[in-house]
């Protein structure tokens, strides 16, 4: 197939890159539901010292980095209100 | 001293009982004294892939139960003078049997054999954590796919929450020409996602599908190239060091002109 499709990046790249996401929730074993629960509980205590956090906008997701290493990754934005 | 060792894989279908059949027979040749036990209980099949159906008379469950001694449940291979196969209950439900009433079982075989090897059931429950409870290695079967990827991953996890150590890889159906091509997950790709141990790689071979008809292995078959890795892996598990080449497979002359054509490699 694709004979002179130099261009074709292949299918292996693609199971390789699917594979990598299932397994990297399949091995942290974190829920939905515990990843929500866990936003609200990580903004109770950011709240203490930095009240304007919104645990709307708290955003946690299992990802990779480049050397492959596992991590929870978690960005919070600062609310508007200055110095509390 | 014995060694125990469970042939497992999570997904089904993707050559644990082949593997079982050609391993036990390889280790047999190479001047063991083997068992392979089929640990499936309900759903017999090692016996078949052996060709060995027609002498069952007793089971494991009837060995459990004591129906039978276990001499009595060992069937003798019809190639290898060493080499016994312990069936398992075809009309039996998987929890027949305990985990401890299976280790019980195993330490009894260790008394006989240099190895025993453990054909598992597919999936993770019961059936799975009877088969390796007496285990002392695990090796693990693959295919480069998704799905079997996935779930061998889940398996080296329970490897490990059951204390086993860490497992050992069969990448079984590789394709050479579609790793080639780009279409078909690599060695490499599959060792670098589960990080464990290779002890050997069978390539998609259609032989196997004529042997298990006529109830052959293809240890057997001199010219088979899929015999001979099988009696490398053998070869390993029997501690000699056979160093693990890549398969062999000539490129065709289509695939050699399109690679020309495409700048190739």
């Amino acid at each position: 197939m694709s004979f002179f499709n130099r261009n074709n990046k292949g299918s292996a790249s693609v199971a390789r890159n699917r594979l990598l996401t299932v397994l990297l929730h399949d091995r942290v074993k974190l829920t939905p539901d515990m990843i929500e629960r866990l936003k609200i509980e990580l903004c109770d205590v950011i709240r203490r010292y930095v009240p304007s956090i919104d645990p709307d906008t708290i955003d946690i997701a299992v990802t990779q980095t480049d050397n492959n290493t596992d991590q929870l990754e978690t960005r919070i934005p600062l609310g508007r209100g200055r110095n509390g | 001293m014995a060694k125990v060792i469970t042939i497992t894989s999570g997904k089904g279908g993707v050559g644990k009982t082949t593997s079982t059949a050609n391993l036990g027979t390889a280790l047999a040749g190479l001047g063991n004294k083997v068992v392979v036990v089929d640990a499936d209980i309900g759903l017999r099949n090692l016996d078949v892939v052996m060709g060995l159906e027609n002498r069952i008379v007793y089971d494991l469950v009837d060995v459990i139960e004591g129906n039978c001694r276990l001499r009595q449940a060992l069937i003798k291979d019809k190639h290898e003078a060493e080499l016994y196969l312990l069936p398992a209950a075809q009309t039996r439900d998987k929890d027949a049997v305990t985990q401890e009433e299976m280790v019980e079982l195993v330490d009894q075989l260790r008394e006989e054999f240099d190895f025993v090897l453990i054909d598992s059931p597919a999936g993770i429950e019961s059936g799975f954590k009877n088969a390796i409870a007496g285990a002392d290695e695990i090796i693990i079967v693959t295919t480069p796919e998704v799905s079997a990827v996935r779930d061998a991953d889940r398996i080296i996890g329970l490897c490990e929450a059951y204390e086993k150590g860490q497992p050992r890889l069969i990448l079984n159906r590789l394709r050479p020409k579609m790793v080639r091509s780009g279409e078909m997950m690599s060695v490499e790709d599959v060792l670098q996602i589960l990080a464990i141990d290779l002890i050997g790689i069978i390539p998609e071979d259609e032989d196997v599908i004529t042997a298990t008809n006529k109830g052959e292995v293809l240890v057997l078959d001199k010219s088979s190239k899929t015999g001979k890795y099988y009696t490398d892996i053998a070869r390993r598990i029997n501690g000699e060091e056979v160093a693990i080449d890549p398969i062999e497979d000539t490129p065709s002359l289509i695939e050699r002109i399109s690679n020309m054509l495409r700048g190739g490699r």
